[in-house]
């Protein structure tokens, strides 16, 4: 192979040098024809047609605005509106008609309040933009301000005021979480977005179903063809497009529900989901603490969403979808088709208040210290029998017991229009291999039959699965979008969306929703304080998660403890009426103490909805105030 | 290798710059243009004009410290500098597939770097040096074989960026840089001819937004608020200037927004419509007479590598100069090269100002040759 040598010290041919020079004159000539090309195209659009293009310049300068178009607006299943439109007036300056903007600035501040905040941003602004745009100086006039704007108008020149929509949230605290908010366009946003579909657009779906349904509330702009004069002065508008608005949203919240069961969980942190079993329709979705979304938003309160988003409680978190909890007790009932599937359930065991492993040290404990006794599978999910479940899991597996929760919707994700939902987890050898590369241990069969140890769910799962056994089977994707009425009131139905009808023998569901109605009527139930004065039949399962794990030794968890954050989360799921489901209510209050102490909040809101169209229940007060044993 | 080292030496204790001061005047009167076309276009505004200026002051610096390298060590380092070129440009690609959407930047923290501009200079200098070695003195033929390969590869990675316009600039400087090397007529007329027979064969392959743009082209009335509204509001804005233009920061057309990207691609139509046709005059002949000195020392030059690269630097900047001005004045379709040294960003200018600079000290090569 050859070297590919340099040729440094070759001399060059008088031959290759003429002819290389020779291509340099041709290049010459070449590129002197194209410059003539250049030189006779711009004469004849400077020279020739100047005119013409003059006359389109100045006289007939035509300017394309778009147009933006107006949301759609998000109302609850009933019509009540939850996200609208609102016309706000802006106080807007055009730099290019403003001589001295220091004297104009004063002589504004005389007539409507402008904070230095105000003019420190209109600076920033002005900065970066064009001279000839309006500038925003003062959002959110008052009437009796654009009144008196308008008045000296005419001796400020530049001064504007500029009419535009804003949005509004008018059951902000209750719904922020599920209807959620508007906020600036981003530049992450601009590589999601079609940015024509946008011009005009200031503001774009960040949270909630603002954001989930982006594309259907946010529409399509228009644009007018503006004649404008010389000096940019709009002086008529030549033709217009119209924009189509977006489509409205009806969500399946019911607010009258929704704030009533917001009210109900009071103070404390936690989540509420209400489902109606027959559609897996959302009647309620609440997370506490919330946050007005008029403020986090679109709003200008700087300060007060630093505190929203550096804030311990989380209030932008939607508890009911994020936030993920052990189960507790709650698993009970799901595990206990497994126990009649591979006939366990007939069978009776003894609880002396603990429980242990052939090869195991520790005990695992009872909640009960003395035990239960002798009991079946009945009374273990009415009394919520560690033991039994212990021997249960034991007997069962760890495989079994994945493959069971599974089909209860456990470590998967509900499909609900909310993108952010978490999916929980459900523990298998495969998973803990795969996250922690260790294999499973028996001690960790035990407490996922507790609910406790790895496994998560959020408030939805854990409701979507109660709606299951309400359902006897059938497995409803939940939903949150009841329908979407277009701009032409077509209308388009969410109809309720069958998953599929879980592989559970249906002989089971009545013995298992008798245990759960147990859990609620029967005299050593676990949430039998609500029965009283109960004018109907309710299933359900009290679950309490410990958050400080017990110690070998020690004794059942103290609540007398002073700090309220070690005080164990309280979590209950029920469905009401027992024999003809009318409503599916999960919650968890964070150290609300136990699953019976919080059983009040999910009885008053069941009460609410059952009973609010015949005589209203007197629900409120302190008939579920939280008492604090089992 | 001796000679080289003296040389080096020899320039250090004598004039440590090689500036060619034709060169370096015109260089400098383009980008004092371009600064007061920026402030007109930009909105008058100072802050983006200091960044302007900051990018023309280490553009300079880079020129200036090409300059006085040797253009033999330069013409060692070609093949080295071609493959990292092509390994960025394919590093990029990957990127570019990995992520979602068109990908042509590298992102280095301090600054973005276009791989693909690396290549206006890195394949003329390839090329170049194919067509200088032994193996080309014995097999022409192979070697100009050879050359096309190495230009038409990495064109075509740039054209899966995508990236249309760099890639067809990249052919052309390739191509140039070929013909310079000395292509026999009969092969450029064969090369001219197959592009020719070649384009009704490219045309089902190009994007749809590529073919409207040059759809456009032929009759931008046909859609004057969408697809043709670009190029109209720029020949507005051209034409409207006339002969002696609105003067500088009245131009209606660009102060009012009706041009788009007025700072960059479309900074010609602002030139054009505040300083008329003898403006835009004066402009192109400032070009030609830059073009023409790069020529010259070329005519002069001794050395294959040096005339070869500093052709193609002389073509490079005509092409950019040619597309963008027939692009705003509505004889080209709209592809997005943008006018040397004038349109905002550093980018570009970075990749001209280092051309001159390879130019610069090519024409020190003569003497030792």
């Amino acid at each position: 192979m050859f070297r590919l040598s340099s040729s440094e010290n070759y001399q060059v041919p008088i031959e290759r040098v003429r002819l290389m020079q020779n291509r340099v004159i041709i290049a010459a000539v070449f590129l002197i024809g194209l410059i003539f090309i250049l030189i006779g195209r711009l004469a004849y659009l400077q020279i020739v047609s100047h005119q013409d293009f003059a006359a389109l310049s100045k006289d007939n300068q035509v300017q394309v605005v778009p147009v933006p178009p107006v949301r759609g607006q998000i109302y609850d299943r009933n019509g009540t509106l939850l996200a609208g439109n609102e016309t706000v007036y802006r106080l807007a300056i055009t730099p290019r008609y403003v001589d001295d903007l220091e004297s104009l600035l004063e002589k504004i501040g005389k007539i409507v309040p402008v904070s230095d905040d105000d003019i420190s941003k209109f600076k920033r602004k002005l900065g970066v933009s064009n001279k000839h745009t309006e500038i925003v100086l003062k959002d959110f006039l008052s009437p009796e301000e654009v009144a008196r704007v308008a008045v000296d108008r005419y001796s400020m020149p530049g001064v504007s005021i500029v009419t535009d929509l804003h949005r509004v949230y008018s059951s902000s605290l209750y719904t922020s979480h599920v209807v959620g908010t508007l906020g600036q366009i981003d530049k992450q946003d601009l590589q999601k977005v079609d940015p024509v579909r946008y011009r005009g657009l200031q503001h774009v779906g960040k949270l909630g179903m603002e954001m989930e349904s982006e594309d259907i509330l946010v529409g399509f702009p228009g644009h007018n063809q503006v004649e404008t004069n010389a000096h940019g002065r709009k002086i008529r508008v030549l033709s217009r497009a119209m924009p189509t608005a977006g489509s409205d949203i009806y969500l399946t919240i019911d607010i009258d529900l929704q704030k009533f069961a917001y009210d109900a969980l009071g103070d404390e942190v936690g989540g509420l989901v209400a489902i109606e079993p027959s559609t897996g329709r959302i009647l309620a979705m609440v997370s506490k603490p919330s946050f007005d979304a008029n403020v986090f938003g679109i709003g200008w309160e700087q300060d007060e969403r630093k505190v929203l988003l550096t804030s311990e409680d989380k209030p932008l978190l939607n508890r009911a979808v994020q936030g993920q909890y052990p189960p507790g007790s709650t698993i009970k009932p799901f595990l206990a088709f497994s126990a009649f599937e591979t006939g366990i359930g007939n069978r009776k065991f003894h609880c002396p208040g603990w429980y242990q492993l052939p090869d195991y040290s520790r005990q695992f404990r009872c909640w009960k210290t003395g035990g239960h006794g002798y009991i079946d599978l009945f009374d273990a999910i009415a009394e919520s029998c560690d033991v039994y479940f212990y021997e249960l899991a034991h007997r069962l597996g760890i495989d079994e017991m994945y493959y069971q929760l599974s089909k209860f919707g456990f470590g998967s994700v509900t499909g609900v229009e909310l993108s952010y939902e978490t999916a929980g987890i459900l523990p298998s050898k495969e998973w803990k291999q795969w996250t922690k590369g260790e294999p499973w241990y028996e001690g960790e069969t035990l407490i996922t039959g507790i609910g406790q140890g790895a496994t998560l769910v959020n408030m939805l799962q854990l409701a979507h699965a109660t709606t299951i056994i309400a359902n006897r089977g059938v497995k409803l994707r939940p939903q949150l979008i009841h329908k979407t009425v277009d701009v032409q009131g077509q209308q388009y139905l969410h109809e309720p969306d069958l998953i599929e009808v879980i592989d559970v023998n249906e002989r089971f569901y009545g013995p298992i929703i008798k245990a759960m109605e147990k859990v609620v009527h029967g005299n050593r139930g676990t949430a039998r304080r609500i029965s009283e004065g109960m004018e109907y039949r309710m299933a359900g399962k009290t679950g309490t998660v410990q958050i400080v794990s017990r110690k070998k030794d020690a004794d059942r968890m103290d609540l007398k403890v002073t700090d309220k954050k070690l005080h164990p989360h309280g979590i209950f799921t029920a469905f009401a009426p027992a024999d003809n489901p009318k409503i599916v209510v999960a919650v968890i209050v964070e150290n609300g103490a136990s699953g019976s102490a919080i059983a009040p909040i999910a009885r008053a809101v069941i009460d609410h909805y059952l009973l609010s169209e015949s005589e209203t229940a007197n629900t409120k007060g302190d008939s579920f105030a939280i008492v604090t044993d089992h | 290798m001796q000679l080289s080292l003296t040389t080096s030496i020899r320039r250090l204790n004598g004039f440590p710059v090689r500036l060619d001061i034709p060169l370096f005047l015109l260089t400098l009167l383009l980008c004092l243009l371009g600064l007061a076309v920026q402030f007109s276009a930009g909105g008058e505004d100072l802050d983006q004009l200091i960044r302007q200026a900051v990018r023309i002051v280490v553009a300079v610096a880079i020129m200036l410290a090409l300059s006085t390298v040797p253009i033999e060590v330069l013409r060692r380092f070609s093949p080295p500098i071609y493959l990292v070129a092509v390994g960025l440009v394919i590093l990029v690609l990957a990127i570019g597939f990995t992520g979602r959407g068109a990908q042509r930047w590298l992102d280095l923290g301090v600054f973005r770097f276009q791989p693909s501009e690396l290549l206006k200079l890195a394949i003329p200098m390839m090329v170049a040096y194919v067509l200088t070695t032994t193996f080309f003195k014995i097999y022409r033929k192979t070697a100009f074989l050879v050359s096309g390969v190495l230009v038409l590869v990495p064109a075509f990675l740039v054209y899966l960026q995508p990236d249309l316009g760099t890639a067809l600039l990249i052919i052309a400087v390739g191509a140039a840089a070929i013909f310079f090397g000395g292509l026999s007529w009969r092969w450029v007329g064969i090369s001219s001819f197959s592009v020719l027979a070649l384009i009704p064969l490219v045309w089902p392959l190009l994007q749809d937004y590529q073919k409207t743009r040059v759809l456009t082209l032929f009759d931008p009335w046909s859609d004057p608020l969408g697809r043709g509204y670009h190029s109209i509001q720029s020949m507005i804005a051209i034409g409207s200037g006339g002969i002696s233009g609105k003067g500088w920061l009245q131009g209606s057309q660009s102060q009012l927004d009706f041009l788009p990207e007025r700072n960059t691609d479309f900074v010609f139509s602002v030139f054009a419509e505040e300083f008329g046709f003898v403006g835009g005059m004066i402009l192109i002949l400032i070009y030609s007479l830059l073009i023409a000195r790069c020529l010259m020392i070329a005519y002069r030059c001794d050395y294959d590598f040096a005339r070869i690269v500093v052709c193609s630097v002389a073509i490079m900047t005509f092409v950019h100069l040619f597309v963008n001005v027939g692009m705003v004045a509505g004889i080209l379709p709209v592809v997005g090269l943008p006018l040397p040294l004038i349109s905002y960003g550093g980018t570009s200018m970075v990749t001209v100002l280092a051309g001159i600079g390879l130019v610069m000290g090519a024409q020190y090569a003569k003497r030792t040759a």
